[in-house]
């Protein structure tokens, strides 16, 4: 008899063990040695016995099913790999644009201080940097050639957009049927009855909040910066605060521990198009630029030591016409270049944040934040 | 579902509503009736209703399995991206992919089976025309203006300009000429050349000029000498091979890596004569193998009796198992077959091509057609087309007027309004028709008259290409992204 997971499941490997990821249901199951190598030879069509229990179980959970003959399983994809021709356009998802690089405020978690966070990206921070602002002009410009370029959607971030709010909303009210979805990031202190009136249907809002006890419960999302040390102490009710999102700090390895949701064994959330996209770009940076205040393009709003160029005078295109270098380095960085990513049998359905990586080990291809160990097959 | 099987034995199913292939079974057709028609229904209900048929571990598989499936259809249609693109935007961002020159309708052949010989009724025939250089400059400023314009849209695309006849060599001034005013005038472009030739005319020098401006080389060798001959002579009568071969001789190693061989055949060819001819070390690769084009308008076959046909059928059905008998040698070697062009690579592309998950693009939902634009084919008037293979009646600019996307739109649509059997075809999404299928010299045609035997011939196809895989599957996924962990 012969075993065959589905066209819809993937069977991943591992160094030691293997996983098998259901695209349709978004169901990941996670294998022993093995388990791993009987799925392994039953996907080499290779001869197996029908009383295997796993299979059994597999069968009954519709992961795969028993055959008489070797047969030959064509697996889901998205599209098509020969006409669509995926790489002859960059496939340019999100950007985020920094509409300013200022601010009033002296919040402890801020970039200004080098502070490096979880989701630094889409909160606000203001930078050590100098440079003239782009004009509206220009982003306005910049707004048509993301849409030619068919970006899917735009986080608008400073700084304090409000200290700039005319010129965000210009910017807005020009973007706002362009995209399929458009962020704004703001700090919880600037929100105000006119601030929301003026976003109403127009953006998603992002609140930087400092502290739990500042949260407002009107947001899309609520980012809470907390200290490794400080998480124990923080308890969020899922059930009225679904939106709270914690910004994890992580300045050095100093305070971390497996017990952090970065780092430790956690629910790993599948979708068929992520899981097929990551297994040829960078989960997080595949797709993405951040266009900083004063044009200088860099691949996502906390790496800013990699400037890939800056369109101040000149059109956006010009960052994509080279396929072999620049934005692509980082797009084409999938789990398979990270070490020890590359040995996992998660890689394709995991998260990663490279900026964060690159802070703590100086490498853009290490990995530090992540407490399973892929050549034991075990969490600690 | 389009049900076809092995000759193993075993049986698949495409299922176009979703875009996948599937193990079948009777039990998960009748059961996506079933929810189809009666959403409700429960797993109980149908096990009651197929257990005296179906043991109830399979009905009950293939029950979770369809409601799996079920959900991709629903999410497909949610994912996707709706709203359809303006059609200017469309070409400039994913079209242009080459600018073909027709340099000549004058050809010192005279093929048998030509597309321009009186075989077919409704294309061109031969004549004495030239393309002169400043319709060609015209041409080019044309298509280069719109890829600058396309930049923004797509910063990726490298424009690519191929010569086609006729015999283009004949006039070889326009090709120097042409790519002389590129080099000039475009030279921040990295330009692909191609040319399509017979090769009697690429003698040395030619051949070094073309080999020095980085130019594909595509020459249509037929097989060994009676082979070849038999199809492709000259005006008098006389076989060609030997001219052809003798130039190829003469460029060398070096050279002939540049060129590569392209074979049509018929039914009278001896295929096993090809696939040894085709392996030697001195014949450049073969990378297309068709058998002579049979269309609307076409009287070639004609010559054929049934008895043709029969010993035809039989020898490629030979063909075919010695080829899937001998897959793992086939792996090993470098050089394409002719065996591997003809059968190895029609199978890759019948299980890769198929759009899965997502639809098809929504400006042209039906067939293989592309949306024209996708190339540019300018003939020796200087009047675009959408290729070279398109009836001349469906012209979609000129060099006078440029890229007409008006005169493009009123043909898709005129195109899309002959497609009447297509919307309950279930191949929909692996459909290879085009233009040149559906077209007269005016006219569209429905497709309710043209795909007649489709169905059956998909599942052919199919049914090779599996049988493929079942024995070795590396040997049909040569196009495969993933690495050896992922299966």
């Amino acid at each position: 008899m012969y075993f065959r997971l589905n066209p819809e499941c993937y069977f991943i490997r591992g160094e030691e063990c293997g996983a098998i990821f259901d695209l349709i249901d978004g169901k990941a199951y996670s294998l022993n040695p093995q388990e791993t190598k009987l799925i392994a030879s039953c996907e080499r069509n290779e001869l197996i016995s029908s009383n295997e229990d796993l299979l059994k179980d597999l069968k009954n959970r519709c992961i795969g099913n028993i055959y008489e003959n070797r047969i030959y399983m064509r697996k889901l994809d998205i599209g098509s790999p020969l006409l669509e021709r995926s790489n002859s356009f960059p496939q340019l998802q999100k950007a985020y644009l920094e509409i300013n690089n200022s601010c009033n405020r002296t919040c402890w978690f801020c970039g200004y201080y080098g502070i490096k966070r979880s989701l630094g990206c889409i909160g606000c921070n203001k930078w050590k940097e100098n440079g003239e602002a782009l004009t509206l002009k220009r982003w306005k410009k910049l707004i048509e050639e993301l849409n030619n370029l068919d970006c899917k959607a735009i986080f608008l971030k400073g700084g304090d957009l409000t200290l700039s709010w005319d010129k965000t909303m210009s910017i807005l009210n020009y973007a706002k049927d362009m995209f399929k979805y458009i962020y704004i990031t703001l700090h919880q202190q600037s929100i105000s009855e006119r601030i929301m009136n003026d976003l109403e249907n127009k953006a998603e809002l992002i609140i930087q909040c400092e502290d739990f006890k500042d949260i407002l419960p009107n947001a899309h999302t609520i980012l809470l910066p907390v200290k490794p040390e400080d998480l124990k102490n923080i308890t969020i009710d899922r059930t009225s605060n679904k939106n709270i999102v914690i910004d994890l700090i992580i300045q050095d390895t100093n305070h971390l521990t497996n017990i952090l949701p970065i780092i430790s064994e956690r629910n790993m959330s599948l979708n068929m198009y992520n899981f097929l996209n990551n297994m040829k770009y960078h989960p997080c940076l595949g797709h993405t630029l951040a266009i900083c205040y004063n044009g200088d393009i860099i691949p996502c709003p906390t790496m800013r030591n990699h400037k890939l160029g800056n369109i101040k005078n000149k059109e956006l295109y010009t960052i994509f016409e080279n396929k072999d270098e620049g934005i692509y380095k980082f797009w084409n960085l999938n789990l398979d270049k990270v070490e020890k990513c590359k040995f996992c049998e998660f890689r394709y359905a995991c998260t990663d944040c490279r900026s964060i990586e690159e802070h703590l080990s100086g490498r853009l291809d290490s990995k530090i934040l992540c407490s399973y160990d892929p050549k034991r097959g075990t969490w600690q | 579902m389009l049900e076809f099987e092995t000759s193993n034995g075993n049986k698949y199913a495409w299922e176009d509503e979703i875009g996948l292939f599937i193990p079948y079974s009777p039990i998960i057709n009748a059961i996506i009736d079933e929810i189809s028609n009666k959403n409700q229904i429960s797993k109980e209900d149908i096990i009651e209703k197929f257990k005296n048929d179906f043991e109830v571990n399979e009905i009950e598989f293939y029950y979770n399995w369809a409601k799996k499936l079920m959900k991709i259809k629903h999410n497909a249609q949610i994912d996707r991206d709706l709203i359809s693109p303006s059609l200017k935007r469309a070409i400039l961002k994913d079209g242009l992919n080459q600018l073909t020159l027709e340099a000549t309708e004058d050809c010192n052949f005279r093929c048998v089976y030509c597309v321009f010989s009186d075989n077919y009724i409704y294309s061109r025939k031969h004549s004495n025309k030239y393309m002169d250089i400043d319709t060609a400059i015209d041409a080019i400023d044309c298509y280069f203006s719109l890829i600058k314009e396309g930049k923004r849209y797509n910063p990726l695309r490298k424009p690519a300009v191929s010569f086609y006849g006729g015999e283009p060599l004949l006039n070889f001034e326009l090709i120097k000429d042409s790519v002389n005013y590129i080099n000039r005038k475009y030279n921040n472009y990295e330009v692909i050349y191609t040319i399509t030739t017979n090769g009697s005319l690429l003698n040395k020098e030619k051949a070094e000029w073309l080999i020095q401006h980085n130019f594909n080389i595509a020459v249509s060798i037929c097989g060994p000498e009676e082979e070849h001959d038999r199809l492709r002579i000259y005006g008098n009568g006389n076989g060609t091979f030997k001219d052809i071969m003798q130039n190829i001789d003469s460029i060398g190693d070096t050279g002939r890596g540049k060129i590569r061989s392209i074979a049509v055949f018929d039914l009278r060819t001896d295929l096993f004569k090809l696939e040894a001819f085709f392996n030697r070390s001195d014949i450049p690769p073969i990378v297309s193998a068709t058998m002579v084009g049979k269309f609307e308008g076409c009287k070639y076959f004609e010559q054929f009796s049934e008895n043709d046909y029969y010993l035809f059928r039989k020898q490629l059905e030979w063909a075919k198992k010695c080829y899937i008998n001998n897959t793992d040698h086939r792996i090993e070697k470098k050089k394409p077959s002719f065996f591997d062009t003809l059968f190895g690579k029609a199978a890759t592309v019948c299980i890769y091509a198929p759009f899965q998950v997502l639809p098809r693009y929504s400006i042209m939902p039906y067939t293989g057609a592309c949306i024209p634009g996708t190339s540019i084919f300018a003939d020796v008037d200087g009047n675009f087309h959408a290729c070279e293979r398109i009836y001349r009646g469906f012209p979609i600019g000129s060099v006078r007027e440029g890229l007409n996307f008006e005169k493009i739109g009123r043909m898709l649509e005129e195109y899309i309004q002959h497609m009447d059997k297509c919307p309950t075809c279930n191949m929909k999404r692996m459909c290879n028709k085009c233009y040149q299928y559906l077209t007269t010299d005016k006219e569209f045609l429905y497709t309710s008259k043209i795909c007649l035997d489709e169905e059956l011939n998909q599942k052919e196809l199919l049914a090779r290409a599996f049988t493929i895989g079942e024995l070795n599957p590396k040997a049909i996924e040569s196009l495969k992204r993933r690495n050896e962990n992922v299966f």
